[in-house]
């Protein structure tokens, strides 16, 4: 491809969710057996209150880090026995690691990713499984339906939501001055379920987030290769031994599906309004061709150029997510690391455009001569969005309404 | 033209219909030309829900006010159209204020933050600290507060307070500015050493403390506690609070691995602990050098004139009430029937237990006049006639481009110049620090107008629960609502606690620590969380601080002990929630709360005898909200504590 990067086939991203105090005892151990790089950003757990009288205590939801790593395929096995191990992930509510993997990636010369060790075996604790019939939903909202969707998708059987920030681009760009009147921040809600579940999950959300209407927000689903998940999502009452949550996947295990839990009408936020009112099947548009997720992962200073960028080159919308970058050497001051922000670019869209999208923004990171770059590129297999009935450019005559035919179905 | 969407379902102004236009057309990537109805229907749900936030910040105190008149004391608001549009201003205000903030203000301050670190030297960025306190304290006066607070003290019983309100007011001021560049310094400094809070925090309390029950030993010094907690408890008013705090966390992104616990809080805290010890070391100085009123070396003027009487009460004090007259008299000696309204008591004569009665011999019957309302509200003007409206929001505006716009060409010139780097968002930014000047000026308008009188007014009612007193713009005399003083005085404690709920409640600072608490959690903290502890601190706070005037007294009794429990919370507390609890004691005691605080304080203090000054209620309000937080965080941290035990995974525990 081009001189600037370095291409690495066979990549994973492996992601943990786990308490803040995990977190530097896990980031030392894969930098100990060679990983180079983490990026770490803040987030939530989410807790529901089973009991009505809990509601009168404070509630502070528990604070979690996600860790990001970069890791070559043949070492994942061993970084997520890593990770369980460091982080205590076989007791319950602890906390989830999963891997999901790249198409491609490519990176500069001095973007870190593994120093060049041989496969050692893999860490101890071979009893954990690990599961390989995950997804990864994700689910990028306005901060005032974090509440309601959050709920609804761990009454439809999902584990432990977890979410952060990240900026929203798109729409809110074009606007000039009155970009004042829209909130920057979104709220991402990600989620690890079983294949089993997800569609059930993903009616749920866009029942309760009412992803239907236009600006209300974005879900897709990726697939994940290798996953543990442990996250905790009520409190329950103590008196018991086990909480329900670990009841239902223990049942779930014994059983070998989950047909046999009940199925509940999903209720809705306030205001009386009942499931599906009034939308059609064509407003709501759910992509059948392939999709795909870029991310690109660059300095704070050159993220903005990158951006516009891909939105130019026809990316319809992105997210940036703000990681603190560890590195195994940084820069100390004083005795403290000062760590720099890395910020990930993510942008979805139909895997056609994503090799275009990517070979100009290659081009125009190498243009600018940006150092300590990295982007790849990874499957997703469902988009839910609100999409308009736009007049394809193809057909100027067409009116606005009708299902759109330029799709093959 | 717009799409149409199957849902009947329409955000109330229309708004999903003008972003779902906006998807459609244009080009693809380029600026989205908006008719005007277009963007004033982008424009006013946004206005709109921000004004209506507002409105539900302030509607607690406002309505507790006017209840309370009208109904507990059952006087009526003088000057009600005043009020009325005074608040409505303070609301609009507070918008303009709040979204300023957001858009331009913090995120100058976090840029900075984040960038300092790397791009200069230690010293440059500890200058910049002392510097931002310095200029903070020049930008938003908050001592002049306190001198309306010591206008009624005199010369002979306070000779040292006197002086250093009204000689030496800027040395005062230059000596608390020290005190905050030095607390922003540290604050700083504290990050890049990895200092937990608590090792700056529990000495700095323990030498205050001593130097208080020092101070109380001395007779000169003992007057000067109040102004100097005080001192501490209005420095960082609403503008460098958040700027303060998003620099702090600008910091704190980049320095360290992370693991201290939601570092970033602190500069505030130091921020008014530092100035109460400046004006102690202020004090003792003076003593040592024997400069102050009435001593050889005193180099200030004496001002002979005696010092306006506080104007909460200048309706007069309590007299004695007004008895009958001659005509009176005269017909009640024809008649034989006492007139309608009296009161009678017998006098004099021996007591005697007779058959289990009580039989007095020989008494006198003395009847006297009982006060009914008679007390007639004198003005019905709805408009105070000495305010006048230009020139209030004349005052107000100054204020505003007095306390933002140094600071902010201070913060651009050093990103521009000493940490070269261009800011991202420009026109947001400026858009924000035009909302603040637009904010800023109306909600100080908004408070000389409908907040500063009504506050005056029930300052000088609320007295009326324990001392008999003429109400504030009425004539005549009005008896106590309770017989007993000591009743009437704690029911005035109560009123003291509700109105420092809601005025804490409304508090534009403490809006912004909550929502940056809130932002450095990802939400695990709630906004609402905190500031309804903090609203519960401070009212206990300030009902203390009204035992405290009503019956006088001193101030190290009420304040010494409420720090020794702190130090002893702090210890055992999580390092995050000494973090948020010891800031959010400075953020309080802001522009809504210190002026009906002090007219309260001021009001009761002149119908008590000996309360010479109207010190003390601030400090103790700032104390209150500490402990609150602290507790809260017990409490949370024991569950969380619990279930990571149950769940095998205790901090420190990891296998």
């Amino acid at each position: 491809m081009s001189t600037h990067f370095q291409v690495l086939h066979k990549v994973s991203v492996v992601a943990a969710i786990l308490p803040p105090a995990s977190a530097k005892p896990v980031i030392e151990r894969l930098f100990a057996s060679g990983e180079r790089n983490a990026f770490v950003t803040n987030a939530r757990g989410t807790l529901i209150r089973d009991q009505w009288m809990q509601r009168f205590l404070p509630l502070i939801s528990p604070e979690k880090e996600i860790l990001r790593f970069l890791v070559p395929d043949a070492q994942v096995d061993g970084v997520i026995r890593d990770i369980a191990d460091a982080g205590g992930l076989r007791y319950p509510g602890s906390g989830a690691v999963y891997s999901v993997p790249c198409d491609d990636l490519y990176h500069t010369p001095d973007f870190p990713i593994w120093a060049g060790l041989d496969t050692d075996e893999p860490g101890t604790d071979a009893t954990l499984s690990l599961r390989e019939n995950l997804s990864a939903i994700s689910c990028i909202l306005q901060p005032e339906q974090t509440e309601a969707v959050s709920r609804a998708a761990v009454q439809a059987g999902a584990h432990g939501p977890v979410i952060f920030y990240c900026e929203g681009r798109g729409l809110r760009d074009r606007l000039g001055w009155l970009r004042i009147t829209k909130k920057r921040t979104k709220e991402v809600v990600t989620l690890i379920v079983d294949n089993a579940d997800a569609d059930a999950i993903v009616e749920a959300i866009r029942i309760a987030g009412r992803l239907d209407m236009p600006g209300r927000g974005y879900l897709y689903r990726m697939p994940v290769q290798k996953g543990i998940v442990n996250l905790a999502s009520r409190i329950g009452s103590r008196n018991y031994a086990a909480d329900m949550q670990q009841v239902i996947s223990a049942i779930d295990g014994l059983m070998g599906h989950t047909d046999w839990r009940r199925r509940n009408i999903v209720r809705l936020g306030s205001g009386g309004r009942a499931a599906g009112l009034g939308l059609e099947g064509e407003d709501t548009a759910e992509a059948a061709e392939a999709h795909t997720r870029l991310t690109f992962i660059a300095g704070e200073a050159h993220t903005q150029m990158l951006l516009d960028t891909a939105l130019s080159a026809g990316a319809v919308g992105a997210n940036i997510m703000s990681a603190r970058f560890v590195e195994a050497e940084s820069k100390v001051t004083m005795g403290r690391r000062l760590n720099r922000e890395r910020s990930w670019v993510q942008t979805v869209m139909p895997s056609e455009q994503a090799g275009e999208i990517l070979k100009v923004v290659m081009r125009k990171a190498e243009a600018e001569g940006i150092s300590e770059a990295c982007l790849f590129a990874q499957p997703v297999t469902r988009v839910l969005t609100y999409r308009a009935q736009a007049a394809r450019s193809a057909a100027p005559g067409r009116t606005y309404r009708g299902i759109p035919v330029s799709h093959e179905r | 033209m717009l799409a149409r969407s199957g849902s009947t379902r329409r955000a109330f102004w229309g708004q999903d219909r003008v972003w779902a236009g906006m998807r459609m057309s244009g080009s693809a990537q380029g600026r989205v030309r908006l008719s005007f109805g277009d963007t004033l229907k982008i424009l006013a749900p946004y206005f709109y829900e921000n004004l209506f936030e507002q409105l539900r910040a302030i509607w607690f105190i406002v309505a507790y006010l006017l209840l309370f008149q009208i109904l507990v004391l059952g006087l009526p608001i003088v000057h009600a159209l005043m009020i009325g549009v005074g608040i409505g201003i303070v609301a609009l205000g507070l918008m303009f204020f709040m979204e300023g903030l957001r858009l331009g203000l913090m995120p100058l301050g976090e840029t900075i933050g984040a960038v300092l670190p790397r791009n200069s030297s230690l010293i440059v960025i500890l200058g910049f600290a002392f510097l931002l306190g310095l200029g903070a304290t020049f930008a938003e006066p908050a001592i002049a507060v306190l001198r309306s607070a010591g206008a009624g003290v005199q010369p002979d019983q306070a000779p040292l307070l006197y002086s250093l309100l009204n000689d030496f007011a800027s040395q005062l001021v230059a000596v608390v500015g020290i005190g905050v560049g030095v607390a922003v310094l540290l604050g700083i400094l504290r990050f890049f050493l990895g200092w937990s809070l608590k090792t700056l925090v529990l000495p700095l309390v323990a030498l205050m403390c001593a130097l208080t029950v020092y101070a109380h030993y001395s007779d000169v010094l003992q007057p000067v506690l109040g102004l100097a907690w005080d001192c501490g408890a209005v420095t960082t008013g609403p503008v460098t609070v958040p700027l303060v705090l998003a620099l702090g966390i600008g910091v704190c992104r980049i320095v360290g691995d992370g693991d201290s616990g939601n570092a970033g809080f602190g500069i505030v805290t130091l921020a008014s602990l530092f100035p109460v010890l400046a004006v102690l070391l202020l004090g003792m100085w003076h003593v040592q050098q024997d400069d102050y009123y009435g001593r050889p070396n005193y180099t200030g003027t004496v001002e002979v004139a005696a010092a306006p009487a506080a104007e909460a009460t200048a309706r007069g004090s309590a007299t004695e009430p007004t008895g009958f007259s001659r005509d009176e008299f005269q017909k009640f000696l024809k008649n034989g029937v006492p007139p309608s309204d009296y009161r009678f008591r017998f006098e004099g004569g021996e007591s005697m237990l007779v058959d289990g009665r009580i039989v007095l011999d020989d008494a006198t019957l003395v009847l006297e006049k009982r006060q009914l309302l008679q007390a007639n509200v004198v003005s019905r003007a709805t408009w105070d006639p000495s305010v006048d409206f230009a020139r209030e929001l004349h005052q107000g505006s100054i204020a505003a481009l007095r306390a933002i716009v140094p600071l902010c060409i201070f913060l651009l010139i050093t990103l521009r110049l000493v940490l070269p780097e261009r800011l991202r968002n420009r026109d947001e930014i400026f858009i924000g620090i035009a909302f603040s000047l637009i904010g800023m000026s109306l909600f100080m308008l908004g408070i000389t107008l409908g907040l500063t009188p009504l506050g005056t007014q029930l300052g000088s009612n609320v007295p009326l629960s324990f001392a008999t007193l003429t109400p504030w713009g009425a004539e005549g005399l009005r008896e106590p609502l309770f017989e007993s003083e000591v009743a009437g005085k704690i029911i005035a404690a109560i009123f003291g606690f509700f109105l420092g709920y809601g005025a804490t409640l409304a508090e534009p600072a403490l809006n912004a620590l909550g929502g940056t608490v809130e932002k450095i959690t990802v939400g695990a903290f709630k906004k609402s969380l905190l500031m309804q502890a903090v609203a519960l601190g401070v009212g206990a706070g300030i009902a203390v601080g009204v035992i405290k005037i009503a019956f006088n007294i001193p101030l190290e009794y009420l304040l010494i002990p409420p720090y020794l429990l702190l130090l002893a919370l702090t210890a055992i507390s999580s390092e995050e929630f000494v973090n948020f609890g010891w800031d959010s004691a400075g953020v309080t005691t802001g522009p809504i709360t210190v002026p009906l605080v002090l007219a309260m304080g001021l009001g009761i203090g002149a119908n008590v005898p000996g309360v010479i000054d109207g010190f003390g209620v601030l400090a103790l309000a700032s104390v209150g909200p500490i402990i609150t937080v602290l507790t809260v965080g017990l409490i949370v941290s024991r569950a969380r504590r619990s279930e990571q035990r149950l769940s095998g995974l205790a901090p420190g525990n990891a296998p």
